[in-house]
């Protein structure tokens, strides 16, 4: 059998859907630092790099139950809420490091019930998630909004301060995360069976692969990593409020298919592919408000370009 | 009783259905070849043949389905042409399937009038009571003891299937199609279907009755057409023959076919002595096999024949432990004696499905991880970290004793002509090897080239030791592979058959419950 030539329009095509975003993000880089004089700085770039952190960790976890084939909207919420269990445990005076775990361990346990209610009792991913977004917020309401708001401790903020040149902390430790997920993703077994289940849960079935197991460990896993994605955010704003995290869900989806992680499960790479998607997002954020444009506006720029990411993704699925 | 059974939407009378010349090809397939037939009102005709004989492409035809290359549908004289479904049944087709095509959530009355409301005149209000009183006229005259106002799912099974008819005989049919009715019914429910088809005969409607059951066809057809290779192979009258001649009808005269040279047959050499691998003992399960009893020995292909619905593929399922085992056990031949098969199925067993595309392939991965994706874990160390040295080097290997023809391993699956697709999925179970491969219907849509790969790999596979469970639905890849032969019929075990038993005539007679 051939593989076809390159010069063939067919090919061409393919070439333009997958390698639009680079294209894109090129384009948007360019234009923003020819637009102003501020978009391309030093201090810029990496405070906007630093903004990126924690989608960055976020989008890790949920690029792996995307690409089973799965959705996890409930993160933002559980960012939330294992934020407020953390730090209520803090303004309590109990030790940092107790709330730092009770955190995490706050994520695993609402991930973990996010995969009980899945496979037990049947409920598609897509609903049992969204009853936890919408419910999980209320608990976290109840811990933190009533008092109005919990300040984060020094101890956690002074992490948004360090540097390793121009470069955050954070930020490095966000690149951290998205290449141990990269590794994991395509070295191991586990990240081979994430793929084969996206791509064709039958076919995984058929070869013995526990589905059920999988989506217990992608679950939790998405919880976890959420709450890591909450402690990371925490650090930067310094204050847990009653919109922390809101609407993190949406954003950081589209993060991942902007990157080229597809919808229908069994494509997509965390780096580079999420983190491109991360930071043409967070980069037209910043470019937008330099360069003066109209908050409002800003919406209707990103979603847009979330429709023509979706749109490639749909092309892409539909070519097989 | 026996009330004529009309429907006021029905135009006139219709006397006969001719079927004239009926040509039909495929890519590659001449499904149908100058096919004759005439159905008269108040007879029951039933058209039997092999799986790919043509039947389902003929019914195409007449559904409107599907089109005809040449040839012609005439009711009473007139030539009509069915442009689509909606079509055919509008001018008196209807269909029942084996799969019901009703709504759970409507009520009897709605299921039935479903044509004349929501598809004639969607945008007009609904007459709940017109809707019902109409219906109960219908109901009245084929099955008082439903109600109009019913909601569908708390029917049975048979009932549901009555209100099919209704819907069909409401809608004005003249002409009804069952294609395997009675596959899901009880014993009592069958006995009310062939009543009130025969009521529908009286009453002059047009009936095509679809079957493998042959016991079905002797009890309610008046005349059969026999169809082999998409061409007319025979009609009889039902009372002038019997099973035996209508086997050899649908089978023809014993062919020789391209394994006449039968060296890739099953290998005599290796005798009966082969000692039992898996034993399974009075096995039953939920999805309705009954005390299902083999053993398959080492080395051997024991071919599993059925028709569809006997239970094939519940029998597969329930060995990989897929679907649960009400009772009965299944126990393989391990170092340590004869042991439960464990939960997980991979230890022993490689599964080559049905479906490669949609059960098979991952089809956005490339060959490399399609093939080890079967046996990963034993190319990760105890961190999971998947060695891709060792990896590439099996699968390439792995890949080229089975001559699946590609240009690298990184190739996409997807870009495979389906032979070499198979053989991917096989070669998938070859890393390490397995004891008991099951293939299901291993050459389903391949070309005769590809199919002689897949027999000559099945004969390597034994030859290394691996026994084979080998379900086809090709009489001829049963008769040709098998060193012995699992019948299965009614989700029962029918009869083992050994190696000098096996033959189309006997394997045909056991499969249809002529026992």
């Amino acid at each position: 059998m051939n593989i076809p030539a390159v010069h063939t329009p067919r090919l061409s095509l393919s070439f333009l859907v997958d390698h639009f975003f680079y294209l894109v993000f090129l384009l948007v880089f360019v234009f923003f630092s020819l637009a102003s004089d501020k978009f391309l700085t030093v201090s810029n770039l990496s405070s906007l790099l630093l903004q990126c952190s924690y989608y960055g960790v976020l989008v890790t976890g949920l690029s792996f139950v995307i690409i089973s084939g799965d959705f996890d909207i409930s993160v933002g919420t559980v960012a939330y809420v294992s934020m407020s269990v953390g730090m209520v445990t803090i303004a309590a005076g109990y030790p940092i490091l107790l709330g730092v775990a009770l955190t995490l361990l706050t994520g695993v346990a609402i991930g973990l019930l996010n995969a009980l209610i899945i496979i037990y009792l049947h409920v598609p991913a897509f609903i049992t998630t969204l009853g936890v977004l919408i419910a999980g917020r209320g608990v976290g309401h109840l811990l933190v909004a009533e008092q109005g708001g919990i300040e984060a401790p020094v101890a956690l903020t002074q992490f948004a301060q360090f540097r390793i040149g121009p470069l955050y902390l954070e930020v490095a430790f966000m690149l951290l995360v998205m290449f141990i997920g990269q590794f994991v993703l395509t070295r191991t077994a586990f990240g081979r069976t994430v793929f084969a289940i996206g791509d064709n849960e039958k076919s995984a079935r058929r070869i013995g692969i526990e589905i059920n197991k999988m989506k217990l460990v992608l679950f939790t896993l998405s919880g976890f990593v959420a709450s890591l994605a909450g402690l990371v955010y925490v650090t930067q704003v310094g204050y847990l409020h009653a919109s922390f995290a809101d609407g993190w869900e949406f954003t950081a989806i589209s993060m991942a298919v902007i990157g080229g992680v597809s919808l229908f499960g069994g494509r997509g790479t965390i780096l580079p592919g999420a983190l491109l998607g991360i930071t043409l997002i967070v980069m037209l954020q910043n470019g937008l408000t330099i360069i003066g444009l109209s908050p409002y506006i800003h919406p209707f720029v990103i979603g847009s370009m979330i429709f023509v990411a979706i749109l490639a993704d749909s092309l892409k699925n539909r070519r097989n | 009783m026996d009330q004529e059974i009309r429907s006021s939407a029905q135009n006139g009378k219709l006397e006969s259905i001719r079927l004239k010349a009926i040509s039909k090809t495929f890519p590659g397939v001449r499904a149908l070849n100058n096919v004759f037939m005439e159905m008269r009102a108040g007879e029951v005709i039933s058209i039997v043949g092999q799986n790919g004989a043509g039947k389902s492409t003929l019914m195409d035809v007449l559904g409107g389905v599907i089109q005809p290359d040449s040839g012609g549908i005439f009711f009473d004289e007139t030539p009509v042409v069915f442009a689509s479904p909606r079509d055919s049944m509008q001018k008196g087709v209807s269909y029942i399937h084996q799969e019901l095509t009703l709504f759970n959530n409507l009520t009897v009355a709605e299921n039935v009038m479903f044509n004349e409301y929501a598809v004639a005149n969607p945008l007009r209000p609904l007459d709940r009571s017109a809707i019902n009183r109409k219906c109960a006229e219908v109901l009245e005259m084929i099955e008082p003891s439903i109600k109009p106002g019913d909601l569908l799912a708390s029917l049975t099974v048979g009932k549901k299937q009555i209100v099919e008819i209704c819907r069909a005989i409401v809608s004005g049919a003249s002409v009804i199609i069952f294609d395997e009715p009675t596959s899901s019914l009880t014993l009592k429910e069958k006995e009310g279907l062939y009543d009130l088809i025969g009521r529908l005969k009286r009453s002059g409607y047009v009936i095509i009755y679809i079957t493998h059951h042959f016991e079905e066809i002797f009890r309610i057809a008046d005349r059969i057409y026999v169809l082999r290779d998409g061409e007319n192979a025979g009609e009889v009258q039902v009372a002038d023959t019997n099973t035996t001649e209508l086997t050899k009808l649908m089978l023809g005269e014993y062919a020789a076919r391209m394994f006449a040279n039968g060296d890739t047959g099953p290998d005599a050499r290796l005798g009966d002595d082969r000692p039992a691998l898996l034993e399974v003992r009075n096995l039953s399960s939920t999805t309705g096999l009954q005390d299902i009893d083999f053993t398959l020995r080492k080395r051997e292909v024991l071919g599993i024949w059925g028709l569809l619905g006997s239970g094939r593929t519940e029998l597969m399922r329930a060995l990989l432990q897929i679907d649960p085992l009400t009772d009965g056990t299944v126990q393989i031949d391990t170092a340590e004696g004869m042991v439960p098969v464990p939960r997980e199925f991979t230890t022993h067993f490689g599964y080559v499905p049905e479906n490669r595309r949609e059960e098979g392939l991952f089809l956005d991965a490339p060959i490399l991880q399609n093939t080890s994706i079967g046996r990963i874990r034993s190319f990760a160390n105890r961190l999971g970290l998947v060695n891709r040295t060792t990896e590439r080097s099996k699968v390439e290997k792995v890949v080229k004793d089975l001559g699946v023809k590609l240009v690298d391993i990184h190739q996409r699956v997807d870009n495979l002509s389906g032979g070499n697709q198979q053989k991917v999925v096989i070669a998938r179970w070859l890393i390490i090897k397995p004891d008991i491969i099951i293939l299901d219907d291993p050459t389903k849509g391949l070309d005769i080239g590809a199919k002689s790969d897949v027999y000559r790999l099945i004969n390597e596979l034994v030859g290394e030791g691996i026994s084979v469970l080998l379900v086809s639905s090709d009489i001829d890849e049963i008769l040709h592979l098998s060193d012995r032969v699992l019948v299965l019929a009614d989700k029962q075990v029918s009869a083992v058959l050994e190696r000098d038993q096996i033959e189309k005539t006997t394997l045909m007679e056991h499969c249809v419950g002529q026992r």
